[in-house]
């Protein structure tokens, strides 16, 4: 395979596509060839460490995915997380599920379903997650992909589980994997989408763009899962655009990774739009987890909450960047914000920066951020009990994110996430009596 | 039991306690008390271990062994419990787990088997009725969103659950009103035996009506200036602590 640099790579597009896809890949290249990839002097990119992908060189993964990586990776890495209908990825090409959809669910490979139904491609594909930097990057180069339908008034119990595997190569390798989930109108779906990556011996970039269309009065719970390993870099977007009284819940954990970029951006295009956007996240030694989240208050009364939290340990870096935007004639908003982050060493680090936009005078928000370490007077009150030192630390570390993490939606699910956090920090397994469920 | 000997003890540099010299039976209730500032709850947080505290002088001998120099844990483990003035709230920690987590350390320490699930929620719930908590509070967070009276409940739960040979009860009873003093002092006195000893840390006499002590102490800047039996706490009442003061200078 030969290697490129990620921005010569726009010259490899693929050119069988109906007019208006050639179309959009070709405004996402060219706006990113005018504006080069994000670097340290890009707003919202200040904090991110991008130049080992920018100036380095990549082939191009996916040409012959292996079939069956995908599970032994997931069951390495993830483990049983209960009931779910999987669709695997690697390296962004969708492969066979192991069983067939559900009823009310549709899946097709991306270049079928812009052959099927044109309309309702071009008007969501692209449309969403907006072609920009990273997310520009995705959009020109995407050469097949995901696509789920929930049909209408269609109500799913058991989770559809997408699976994305970057798949291990012998020299640097990234992918472009692709998602378009459109939950029609009245709808209800809990969708678990992991990103893995095969524990590489050489460096493995991932640049997914998730794509969520949440029709008018539809629901869509979506538990995205990021395992970051050693050599691997995952930097996408995840995007939703919610309709009328439609909710839109997102619920992230993301394990370390070398460099884990997440851009999320939300649209509340209509009356009564909710979402709530929650994510923990751990970085230790020579990991480094970012997160850019956006959300657009459009229409009046629409709601929205955002709450991360992160543990920071060794040299382990974050980057917390949230933004809540309310447009002119949003009356009736409620937007909150907040970020918290725990550092367990003190050469770990935290950039945090929560801030809204607001053009209306009609609403309820909040937004605040802190930094902190343990709290003395906790620790002491466990050791006082007879809890080891670590033991306390380790409990009082758990502790801070377990509210979050009871949010998440699938039991067996929410029970691994928490095992492996626990399974990050100092002293972790002496805490399984008392933090378990 | 316990024997305090020329306690010295100084927090960022001040000097807080003055040679205390205190010595406690097996099975006997002690009292210290004092007006603000005096030093109870320095003497409290020394004997549990607390940080930031440092003893410039004198020692602390508890079962024989040197107890100055012991980890908090390896203190409690060897039945060492302080009921706190200002019980922390910890959100995210399971208070019932979190107890059994911490029984088991002490009966690993000491050579037991540990208890199982059931086992603690038989024991949990029997001691829970001692002080009259509700069994909902005892599985939610550690002392989250729980009331004044309910955290000093909760202390007194941990600690007939846990079983100390040595209690320090800092402050019991403030901010209890009389009620919840009377279900807090009723579990306190359901776990006096001859094996255990009390040390009451208190501002008022009014506990000690319903926790009658076998010997009142007076600390006052530091020092313990007069000892005695309950009575002494009653004079206390009556002609507060100028009088003592007075005498002792």
């Amino acid at each position: 395979m030969s290697k490129h640099k990620l921005i010569e790579q726009l010259d490899s597009r693929r050119a069988d596509w109906p007019a208006w896809l050639a179309e959009l890949q070709t405004a996402a290249a060219d706006a990113l060839t005018l504006t080069g990839l994000p670097h340290k002097k890009v707003e919202r990119w200040r904090f991110t460490p991008l130049r080992p992908l920018t100036s380095g060189e990549f082939a191009r993964a996916g040409a012959e995915p292996d079939k069956d990586s995908w599970r032994r990776v997931l069951d390495a890495q993830l483990g049983d997380i209960g009931d779910s209908w999987i669709i695997p990825m690697v390296d962004g090409v969708v492969l066979a599920a192991p069983e067939p959809a559900p009823a009310g669910v549709r899946v097709s490979r991306l270049r079928d379903a812009v052959a099927a139904q044109p309309e309702l491609m071009e008007q969501t594909l692209g449309r969403i997650a907006p072609a920009q930097q990273f997310a520009a990057l995705n959009a020109a180069l995407f050469a097949d992909g995901l696509v789920i339908e929930i049909d209408a008034g269609a109500v799913i119990d058991k989770p559809i589980h997408i699976v994305s595997l970057a798949a291990a190569g012998s020299e640097d390798t990234v992918c472009y994997p692709r998602v378009l989930v459109i939950a029609h109108a009245r709808a209800q779906v809990p969708l678990i989408e992991t990103h893995l990556a095969a524990a590489p011996t050489a460096r493995s970039l991932a640049n997914p763009v998730s794509e969520i269309a949440v029709g008018d009065g539809a629901r869509v719970d979506h538990v995205r899962v990021h395992m970051g390993g050693e050599r691997s870099y995952n930097v996408g977007m995840l995007a939703a655009r919610v309709g009328r009284d439609g909710v839109y819940r997102s619920r992230l954990a993301a394990f370390g990774g070398t460099l884990t970029r997440i851009d999320v951006q939300i649209d509340l295009a209509d009356l009564g739009a909710e979402t709530s956007v929650d994510g923990i996240y751990h970085a230790g030694r020579g990991e480094h987890v970012d997160f850019s989240l956006r959300i657009d208050h459009k229409a009046p009364r629409c709601t929205s909450n955002m709450n991360y939290r992160g543990i920071l340990d060794g040299n382990g870096e974050a980057v917390w960047d949230g933004m809540t935007v309310v447009h002119r004639g949003a009356q009736h908003t409620v937007a909150h914000q907040q970020n918290r982050n725990l550092l367990l060493s003190d050469d770990a680090s935290v950039n945090t920066k929560p801030h809204l936009e607001i053009d209306t005078d009609d609403l309820v928000a909040s937004h605040g951020a802190t930094v902190g370490s343990l709290d003395d007077q906790q620790l002491f009150y466990l050791r006082s009990r007879g809890l080891e030192h670590d033991q306390a630390r380790a409990a009082l570390t758990y502790a801070f994110v377990q509210e979050l993490l009871d949010g998440i939606g699938p039991q067996v699910l929410r029970g691994r996430l928490g095992a492996l956090l626990r399974q990050r920090l100092p002293a972790g397994d002496t805490i399984g009596e008392i933090c378990h469920e | 039991m316990l024997e305090i000997k020329n306690l010295h003890v100084q927090v960022e540099g001040k000097p807080i306690l003055r040679g205390i010299d205190l010595t406690i039976e097996s099975g006997k209730v002690h009292a210290v008390m004092g007006p603000n500032g005096s030093g109870k709850s320095t003497l409290a947080h020394v004997l549990a271990g607390r940080d930031g505290y440092e003893v410039t002088d004198g020692s602390i001998t508890y079962l024989g062994q040197d107890l100055l120099d012991m980890s908090p844990e390896a203190r409690a483990r060897a039945g060492v419990f302080l009921a706190f003035q200002y019980p922390v709230e910890i959100p995210g920690v399971n208070n019932i787990y979190f107890l059994k987590a911490a029984l088991n350390a002490q009966r690993r320490e000491h050579g037991e088997p540990e208890v199982d699930a059931i086992e603690f929620m038989q024991i949990a719930r029997q001691k829970a009725k001692l002080v009259e908590l509700d069994e909902s509070l005892t599985k939610r967070w550690v002392n989250s969103g729980f009331s004044g009276g309910e955290k000093k409940r909760n202390e007194i739960f941990q600690m007939a659950v846990l079983e100390p040979r040595f209690a320090v009860l800092d402050e019991t009873d403030s901010g209890l009103d009389i009620d919840a003093l009377l279900i807090v002092a009723n579990g306190v006195n359901s776990l006096r035996s001859p094996e255990r000893s009390m040390l009451l840390i208190t501002h008022y006499q009014r506990l000690l009506d319903y926790i009658v002590p076998d010997i009142v102490h007076v600390l006052l800047d530091g020092r313990i200036v007069r000892s005695g039996d309950k009575d002494l706490a009653l004079e206390l009442e009556k002609s507060g602590y100028a009088d003592i003061r007075a005498a002792a200078s």
